[in-house]
């Protein structure tokens, strides 16, 4: 594999915040885009019903079920508000300064932007720590299988402090949001790629249906699942290499990011290919699987044409 | 830290176990030992006029295991045959199976069967093959009972005495001949702790004279890995799905929710049920996550086999996974139609019970739904299906009957 150096370690303080602020919202569109999806599998579609915080403090906890209830609902309904707040905050900062919100934000508003990111965070880590406990085929691996899921909140949050650090400090080393953004999406993808070797029945599933509602190509399960093998080595391939090529500071790690993002939006389409617009939910809530790439790209790959102007300019 | 807490929650949910003691069936409570033979079971998954799989498991793996069996009232066994036996994929818990797979029975009659493993018996029990011929019979049917073990011991308890009063009198019609289990057993498929006190638990549902109560089991989205195939004896790898007839007017296909629901399964019941549904006055599938869930999200059920029922107008399905009571209005193409396909079931074999969102449409009068532990008594007339939910304590929650289709 070559490549030339992924960013030089001079980079000019205006360059950065801007990749920041393309990153910054990136990952608020798509934090929003989860918190609706989340609200809407677990209090306001049709279909909606319990995530595994209740179905771990009713059933393996004994807490009665209202009580249960009320702290499902009231999560995901912090979610879909926090999510709002984090959209709105960022709408502000972006139509009111042209450089960068970092050096305008308020104290109040960098606050209350950190507490709303912190509650989404905190909600889909709930989630899936729950899903882990409980006995769901592949259930202890939820962990890796949602990282972008609650690892997007805590990206941007530290993204926010980045730049925060940045005008105050002049810290210009390689933000860690982006580390954590490149370690979820590595984990999940690794996990999807995991179960899909095996033949995961509802990967499976996800095919045949899609084939069905859309292409009706008239696929068989065997297809379908010899399919899903070569997709799971990709998928894990995929992850490896993203995480080895960034560390070794390859601008190849772009492409493979690109591809997540483009396989990462088929997979999360597919819920609603397979199973109808009423499945909605299912797709906004995976907006981090292409999300969480894409600010990866954004960020990465503005800094470095960026960079490079600035250096056949210099 | 981690593990810590683990084994806190396995610790709350194994307690209840321990303690639950107000259940007076010494077999159930017995500690398994050596090689005695223990969580004696009945399994049907083929023509169960002349076929069942009669089951054990020992603590230790032994050398000799067989099983003796005559027609109950001779006075020597007609023959000993020996165990298909294996240790228990599940962690570190060491358990061995041992299936006898019984073949060429006689319809409509009483097996007497004594498990022996390297010498040491196990009670003589008994059970009742099903019949050949087009008579009335009832069929108990639920699902989950994975995570309450007091409450599955009692409707346990309850099913072995609908069993047993269900032969005291002279109506065939509502002789109960197997329990039709709809998967979601334990917590986690793969912890043979749990495996073991649902096994221990399952005991409770053999009669005071010994009865055996045959399953028909379905796997849940909690059974996975390989031990339920070992538990119930299916072949190493089974896909689950299978369709066996009760007497000879009587279909059911047991589906399996966990495994693909779109690709050869699908093509398997459309098979099934093209060539089944002249055969047969009455068509019943059973399967674990609801097409018509009363608190979840639909499964793919919804999108595959759905369309199926409704082509080969199957009498009744019987779902589980939700853990509440329901029965939906007949539906057909997604609206109330008369001539649609009911759904009833949910779970509530021993495990706690959701409130169901009553506002969905096909809950709605005369279709129900509640909560309470209970279990379904199908009871399968020439001309009508009869169905009722028995609470746990005996009140009958709810009633219906489906007329044989013209």
């Amino acid at each position: 594999m070559t490549g030339k150096p992924l960013r030089s370690q001079s980079l000019n303080e205006p360059s950065t915040i801007r990749c920041g602020t393309a990153a910054d919202w990136c990952l608020r569109i798509v934090i929003l885009l989860q918190c609706i999806g989340l609200s809407g599998k677990y209090v306001f579609s049709r279909r909606e019903s319990e995530s595994d915080v209740y179905g771990y403090l009713f059933f393996d906890y004994g807490w009665p079920e209202q009580l249960a209830q009320r702290i499902d609902d009231g999560g995901a309904i912090a979610c879909l508000i926090a999510g709002v707040i984090v959209m709105l905050i960022g709408t502000w900062g972006w139509r009111g300064r042209s450089i960068g919100r970092a050096q305008l934000r308020t104290p109040v508003v960098g606050c209350i932007d950190h507490v709303a990111l912190a509650t989404v965070f905190a909600w889909f880590l709930i989630i899936s720590f729950t899903h882990m406990l409980r006995g769901e085929p592949f259930a202890s691996l939820s962990l890796g299988e949602h990282a972008v899921r609650y690892c997007a909140a805590a990206a941007l949050s530290l993204l926010l402090m980045h730049s925060t650090s940045i005008s105050r400090a002049g810290d210009l080393g390689q933000p860690w949001a982006m580390r954590l953004l490149v370690i979820a999406s590595a984990a999940t993808f690794v996990v999807h790629g995991y179960k899909a070797v095996l033949r995961y029945s509802p990967f499976t599933d996800l095919i045949l249906l899609t084939d069905m509602n859309m292409t009706g190509i008239g696929l068989s399960q065997s297809t379908a699942e010899s399919a899903l093998v070569v997709i799971g080595i990709i998928d894990i391939l995929v992850a490896a290499l993203l995480m080895l090529s960034r560390c070794a500071g390859f601008a190849l790690y772009r492409s493979f990011a690109l591809y997540m993002v483009f396989w990462g939006c088929l997979t999360s389409l597919s819920r609603v290919t397979a199973y109808g617009w009423e499945a909605w939910p299912e797709t906004l809530i995976r907006a981090a699987n292409w999300g969480a790439p894409l600010a990866i790209v954004i960020y990465d790959g503005w800094t470095t044409t960026m960079n490079t102007k600035q250096d056949s300019m210099g | 830290m981690l593990s810590k807490f683990v084994r806190w929650m396995v610790a709350i949910l194994v307690l209840p176990t321990w303690c639950g003691g107000s259940t007076e069936n010494a077999w159930a409570d017995a500690p398994l030992t050596g090689t005695s033979p223990a969580h004696w079971r009945v399994t049907w998954t083929d023509d169960p006029s002349t076929t069942a799989t009669v089951s054990w498991s020992t603590r230790q793996q032994g050398q000799s295991h067989q099983l003796q069996f005559r027609v109950q009232g001779q006075a020597e066994f007609e023959g000993a045959q020996l165990a298909r036996s294996g240790r228990f994929t599940g962690g570190s818990v060491e358990l061995y199976y041992h299936h006898v797979r019984l073949t060429g029975l006689q319809p409509s009659t009483a097996y007497e069967v004594q498990m022996t493993s390297d010498g040491n018996r196990s009670p003589l029990l008994y059970f009742l093959t099903a019949p050949s011929v087009d008579r009335s019979f009832s069929l108990l049917n639920g699902g989950d009972s994975r995570s309450d073990s007091p409450t599955r011991r009692q409707v346990n308890q309850m099913m072995a005495s609908m069993v047993a009063d269900s032969f005291k009198n002279d109506d065939a019609a509502d002789d109960v001949l197997a329990l039709a289990h709809g998967g979601d057993y334990i917590v986690s498929g793969t912890n043979m702790d749990q495996w073991s006190a649902w096994l221990s638990d399952h005991e409770l549902t053999i009669g005071k004279d010994g009865r055996m109560l045959p399953v028909i089991p379905a796997r849940g989205n909690h059974d996975k890995g390989k031990p339920f195939n070992e538990v119930f004896g299916f072949p190493e790898g089974d896909t689950n799905y299978y369709a066996i007839n009760i007497g000879p007017q009587v279909r059911f296909v047991t589906l399996n929710s966990e495994t693909s629901v779109a690709g050869d399964q699908a093509k398997w019941l459309e098979q099934e049920l093209a060539a089944s549904r002249a055969k047969n006055r009455w068509l019943v599938a059973q399967y674990h996550r609801p097409a018509f869930p009363a608190v979840k999200v639909p499964s793919t059920a919804l999108l595959s086999w759905v369309p199926l029922f409704e082509k080969y107008n199957v009498d009744l399905v019987c779902e589980a996974d939700g853990h509440n009571i329901k029965r939906t209005v007949p539906i057909r193409q997604n609206k109330p139609n008369e001539t649609g396909i009911v759904y009833i079931g949910e779970g509530g074999l021993g495990v706690p019970q959701r409130t169901p969102k009553l506002d969905r449409w096909y809950l709605q009068s005369p279709g129900m739904a509640d909560q309470g532990h209970h279990v379904f008594v199908l009871t399968f007339k020439e001309d009508k299906l009869e169905g009722k939910c028995v609470l746990l304590g005996g009140k009958i929650r709810d009633e219906f009957q489906r007329a044989v289709r013209q």
